[in-house]
């Protein structure tokens, strides 16, 4: 069954798209704008990793999911280094700012600019990958036609527990209701005597961490160069706009579907043998080439028909 | 004579910003090619790329300034004016060839029409930001489009053997290798050498300064044109635009459409006479968004409008007390800015009660409605 494959890869790519559309959808929310830094900050978080990672090289240590245990201390390194080049952005370039959203959206792409420019300064333009050895999908699945390696359950494990995190984050504890006040009426919040400065830097925090994680795991399922954030960017803008600007819980449900649909796209050209109802010759003839093309075009028509995105709220 | 002292009077503090920069970067390359250290070739190459600049940022005047239209797909338009012209003449396109790179202008500027219906028609609608992610992406989709059809493009090869513009013509056509070569000894200096392809590259420039200069004259007279007035019009408010029985979204498309043209005729550019994908590579918002915002977008050759020396005269329009500084109640018109700084003054008076202020806020946040969707409770 190829269909189990593709949605297998889908899978591991939404994990990834999932972990970059929070943060974005997060700071969208809050700071109200679209920051096109977002991108690089997943590169500056996968670069992080791999320096944690060649630094710590000499350490052993058990494996876990074919990864050593190593690597796991560099993904949070790439967290926290993401996290922290978010929150410095905030405080020494978008918070100084007073241009409304549009002059907010230019100035983060010529942030995401200067991030790449140094990561292509210290690292060169070439790119490079984890010093992890690449290993065979595991031998069980690949009867079913689902080829994924132990890599890709971590990918896939670390983004469920990070993401049952922020859930719980924000469901159960102060700090998270006070996002989420914060989210849906900075003023409001204000009043009632939220400390808004502080939850904005939790916010830029939380979504430049997840980001820098998206960015390290980005780097282990293909390669890592300076450009890997922004290219894919678009993608989870798509994922963000499709899910519902600002809802952390559309950009989850927004990432995993995009992500699918990237990764299925073989299936387009075959389409009438997998749907019931309709003759087997029906197809869309869309190479894989396109798979970021469609993303982009159901991204424009979900604005055109439902701005506020499948989970947000309704007009 | 023209009256220095008062032209820059009458600038804003970041026209004067724009201008000193301006002047300096003209002085230092003028020092380069006096004292020897810029080849004078070179030299007209940078002048000639800033000629193109100045042609992309025309276009993005008049949809950004004229229209309040946020276009991030100007590198598309490059592309496809480039690949529109080079694809008709070029000796080694897949499509035809030995077309007069007049033809390639004619194609060129027909197919930037035909994208920015492509583009224009779904997206324009949308509100700014939206707009700007929704054009990029269609952007995306034309690079990959041109990278992956290679019967069409060649992908990622590029196409050359792209003819001068002038290579059919009577006269220009052998004008830089009938020039005689010449060595000036320069003031400063050192002895330059002028043979053809600074001739050549004489003619890319005088090109270019044409179509900048035509550019600019045709769209100032359309600036001050009834279409242009009704399109600034609507940059300030759309609905009172609406009411006045103009059909807002016709008049956006139209400007998206002109000002993509502009940026399209960009085509004879590519100074070495290849076009390459990677060329327009270099992406959204890149330098071809950049100097439209630095010239402060809104207009061509009209000098300090109403609105801002208005805004200025109002004390405390540009901060009320209570009013976010990072944005938050999101200016649903961009460079409406003005306006709506206008509209918050009769809400709340300077200096009045935050409270009330914070109300108008709410009020303003409800009725904007679409895209302020927020975390969902619980």
């Amino acid at each position: 069954m190829a269909v189990l494959g593709l949605l297998a890869d889908g899978l591991v790519f939404s994990s990834i798209i999932v972990l970059g559309s929070i943060g974005l959808s997060l700071v969208y929310g809050i700071a109200d704008f679209a920051n096109f830094a977002h991108g690089d900050t997943m590169t500056v978080g996968a670069y992080a990793a791999l320096v944690t990672f060649g630094g710590l090289s000499g350490v052993g240590g058990s494996s876990l999911l074919g990864l050593p245990a190593v690597f796991f201390v560099a993904l949070a390194a790439g967290f926290v280094v993401a996290a922290l080049v978010a929150v410095v952005t905030e405080k020494l370039v978008y918070q100084p700012l007073d241009i409304g959203a549009i002059g907010l959206l230019i100035t983060s792409i010529g942030v995401a600019f200067i991030y790449r420019g140094l990561v292509q300064i210290v690292f060169t333009a070439e790119s490079t990958r984890y010093d992890v050895r690449s290993i065979r999908p595991i031998e069980a699945l690949v009867p079913y036609g689902v080829r994924v390696t132990s890599h890709d359950v971590a990918i896939v494990i670390t983004s469920v527990v990070l993401v049952g995190s922020l859930h719980a984050l924000l469901q159960y504890t102060d700090l998270g209701r006070k996002m989420r006040a914060m989210a849906d009426n900075p003023e409001l919040a204000r009043i009632s005597g939220i400390r808004t400065d502080r939850i904005r830097l939790v916010t830029w925090t939380v979504g430049g961490g997840l980001a820098g994680v998206g960015g390290t795991f980005l780097g282990l399922f293909n390669r890592l160069s300076p450009r890997m954030g922004f290219n894919l960017l678009l993608l989870v803008f798509a994922a963000v706009i499709l899910g519902g600007i600002g809802s952390v819980y559309g950009a989850m449900l927004g990432g995993l579907l995009i992500g699918v649909v990237h990764e299925s796209m073989p299936l387009l050209s075959g389409l009438g043998g997998l749907l019931p109802l309709v003759p087997d010759t029906l197809g869309i003839p869309v190479g894989i080439e396109y798979a970021e093309a469609v993303a982009f075009v159901i991204m424009v028509a979900v604005l055109l028909v439902r701005p506020t995105g499948i989970a947000g709220e309704g007009t | 004579m023209v009256d220095v002292a008062g032209v820059v009077d009458d600038m804003t503090t970041a026209e004067r910003g724009v201008t000193a920069v301006v002047v300096v970067a003209i002085v230092v390359l003028l020092l380069g090619l006096f004292s020897g250290r810029l080849a004078p070739t070179y030299f007209l190459f940078l002048v000639g790329l800033a000629g193109m600049y100045a042609l992309l940022s025309l276009g993005l005047n008049s949809q950004w300034g004229f229209g309040g239209l946020i276009n991030f797909s100007v590198a598309a338009f490059f592309g496809i004016g480039a690949y529109g012209a080079a694809l008709v003449t070029a000796s080694n396109s897949p499509v035809s060839d030995g077309f007069s790179p007049v033809y390639g202008l004619a194609v060129a500027l027909g197919l930037a029409t035909v994208l920015a219906l492509f583009i224009g028609l779904p997206t324009l609608r949308l509100r700014a930001d939206y707009l700007a992610i929704a054009s990029l992406g269609l952007a995306e989709v034309v690079r990959r489009v041109i990278l992956n059809e290679r019967h069409l493009t060649n992908g990622s090869l590029g196409v050359r053997g792209v003819p001068g513009f002038f290579a059919d013509w009577p006269v220009l056509s052998t004008f830089p290798e009938a020039m005689p070569g010449l060595r000036i000894d320069v003031p400063l200096g050192a002895t330059v050498e002028l043979g053809a392809p600074f001739y050549r590259m004489l003619l890319n420039v005088l090109l270019v300064t044409v179509f900048a200069a035509g550019s600019y004259l045709l769209l100032s007279r359309v600036h001050r044109s009834p279409w242009g007035r009704a399109l600034r019009t609507i940059r300030s408010d759309e609905d009172l635009a609406r009411a006045l029985g103009k059909n807002t979204f016709r008049f956006k498309l139209q400007a998206f459409v002109l000002g993509s043209l502009v940026m399209a005729r960009r085509q004879r550019l590519q100074p070495r006479g290849a076009v390459r994908r990677g060329r327009h590579r270099r992406g959204p918002g890149g330098p071809a968004v950049r100097p439209g915002v630095a010239g402060r977008y809104s207009r061509v050759g009209e000098r300090g409008p109403r609105k801002r020396r208005l805004r200025r005269a109002i004390p405390g329009v540009r901060r009320l007390p209570n009013e976010n500084p990072r944005g938050h109640g999101r200016r649903r018109r961009p460079s409406g800015a003005g306006w709506s700084a206008h509209r918050r003054v009769d809400a709340a008076p300077p200096g009045g009660d935050p409270a009330a202020a914070a109300g108008t806020h709410l009020v303003e946040r409800r009725r904007r409605g679409a895209g302020t969707a927020r975390y969902r409770r619980p």
